[in-house]
């Protein structure tokens, strides 16, 4: 299978100011990854960098390999609608040219010239798959903050990315509405081949639905097996149970599947 | 009718009212005037009116009539005939700006932005004409924000009119910057969306015409060439 993102020892100096690696992230197609980490490790910055929504020079001291989709996004950095980016503020994210959810959704669709029976086609899916049938003709700057993140989610997944970063996108949503997400996007993900990275702060829900996970620190990516669980428990926003148990019960987390199986939600059917 | 049409009858009724002599344009500023006191819907609207063009006549008269001239220069030999410029000024003002009420009224904000993005123009222009009319929702709501922080911070939003207008500093200065600041994810988002991706984009809704409104709205934009040209012409002969 085709490998989504092949970043190999990255190291990149933005704006001169932050350093971001080595990073070593490799995702297939159609597979979840989650890169965790805290305030001020660099998540926002490789969320930029991955869908090349960086100015332009901001970045040097550029050392190894950065394949995002097949391309070098080293040498190609421009924004293109196959890599979508979900951020925490879901109302700057919107056209701002679009009185209703309905339209907002569509926006993208018809900058993309397809055809009207496909628009509205992706336009129904996404609203049902997101729950926003009845915020259809709301406007968006009028949505509360859980709402506009799933209006956003749809105006994003009715692109039909290939790869579609989370940065922290679901902090807005309530645990129920951020599991009904996710699966939404886990039913575009079989359907579409999609990767996904989830950038998050929290272990869950990132590690219910993400197999391969690592920690970003100060900038570097360090596989979850490597890490110690003090490491996690520092970096990481965890229940405090886990907490407890990862602190008694394991000395590395390659032991960890055990202690996190009893807090992993099973996966629904899409 | 199609908002364009509407548009291209304010242009042509404001622009005609730079031509017009005195005595008739008290009647073409009276006309949008009773317009909208017979039309119940559009009939709050007078009230922006006075409120707008009030201070500005007073602004003008203080000006134009050599009163303040004399207030600060202690110069006896200050005429103070009538400011007919100014009055004639304040006038042409007036009728802009109250035909352009009606037009808003007419012509909701969401059919303008619709009716530019199904246009002819290109996207990128569409979006830019119809940008200062879809400030005001993200400005109201930036500014509900910025003042629920402040509030936090102890800066009071009540009390006297000097207290009020000390608290817009405090107001207009974050939402400034942080407008300034959001447009770069806000141009990372469109790009995303792949806004002017390709130069033509599906129009989903779009707005419909009489055949005859493309003809009405050359034919306004004729008489206006007509008229500027009959004005300077007839200008250029009594100068002559």
């Amino acid at each position: 299978m085709a490998l989504s993102l092949d970043i190999d020892r990255l190291m990149v100096d933005v704006h001169g100011v932050y350093q971001l690696g080595p990073i070593t992230l490799k995702l297939e197609e159609g597979q979840w990854l989650a890169v965790l980490g805290g305030n001020g490790s660099g998540k926002s910055l490789l969320a930029r960098l991955l869908v090349g929504s960086l100015e332009d020079g901001s970045l040097r001291y550029i050392q190894g390999k950065c394949e995002v989709l097949g391309s070098n996004i080293l040498l190609e950095n421009e924004m293109k609608h196959t890599r979508q980016r979900v951020q925490q503020s879901p109302y700057l994210q919107f056209s701002g040219c679009c009185f209703t959810v309905e339209d907002e959704i569509a926006f993208g669709p018809q900058n993309l010239a397809l055809p009207t029976a496909e628009i509205m086609s992706r336009v129904e899916t996404a609203l049902t798959r997101f729950k926003c049938q009845h915020l259809r003709l709301r406007n968006p700057q009028t949505l509360s903050g859980g709402e506009a993140q799933r209006v956003l989610l749809a105006c994003v997944l009715v692109m039909h990315p290939k790869l579609l970063v989370l940065d922290q996108a679901l902090g807005r949503l309530s645990q129920e509405a951020t599991y009904q997400a996710l699966d939404a996007i886990q039913c575009y993900v079989e359907e579409l081949q999609c990767s996904v990275v989830m950038l998050e702060h929290r272990l869950f829900p990132a590690a219910d639905y993400c197999l391969q996970r690592v920690l970003l620190e100060e900038g570097r990516t360090r596989p979850f097996e490597e890490i110690l669980p003090s490491s996690l428990v520092q970096q990481v926003v965890l229940p405090e149970q886990l907490k407890t148990m990862l602190r008694q019960e394991t000395a590395n987390l390659n032991e960890a599947a055990r202690v996190l199986a009893p807090f992993m939600r099973g996966s629904q059917p899409c | 009718m199609h908002p364009f049409t509407w548009l291209a009858l304010w242009l042509w009724y404001s622009v005609s009212a730079l031509f017009v002599p005195l005595p008739i344009l008290v009647g073409w500023c009276m006309v949008p005037v009773v317009m909208m006191m017979m039309w119940a819907a559009a009939r709050w609207r007078i009230k922006i009116v006075m409120v707008f063009m009030i201070p500005m006549g007073i602004g003008l008269w203080l000006v134009h009539s050599h009163w303040l001239q004399s207030l600060f220069s202690h110069n006896d030999n200050v005429s103070f005939a009538v400011p007919m410029f100014a009055i004639v000024l304040w006038l042409r003002l007036f009728v802009f700006f109250a035909a352009a009420q009606l037009w808003l009224q007419k012509v909701p904000t969401q059919q303008f932005v619709a009716a530019l993005f199904s246009s002819r123009l290109p996207i990128g222009m569409a979006y830019l004409c119809a940008g200062p009319l879809l400030l005001k929702e993200q400005l109201k709501q930036q500014l509900a924000a910025i003042k629920e922080a402040q509030s936090a911070r102890g800066v009071s939003f009540d009390g006297s009119l000097v207290q009020r207008l000390k608290t817009i500093v405090p107001l207009l200065s974050p939402l400034l910057m942080q407008s300034l600041n959001d447009l770069t994810t806000r141009s990372s988002a469109l790009d995303a969306r792949a806004f002017r991706r390709y130069p033509h984009r599906t129009v989903l809704k779009p707005i419909s015409e009489y055949r005859w409104e493309p003809f009405l709205r050359v034919v306004l934009l004729c008489c206006l060439l007509v008229e500027g040209g009959a004005f300077w012409l007839y200008h250029s002969i009594s100068i002559g």
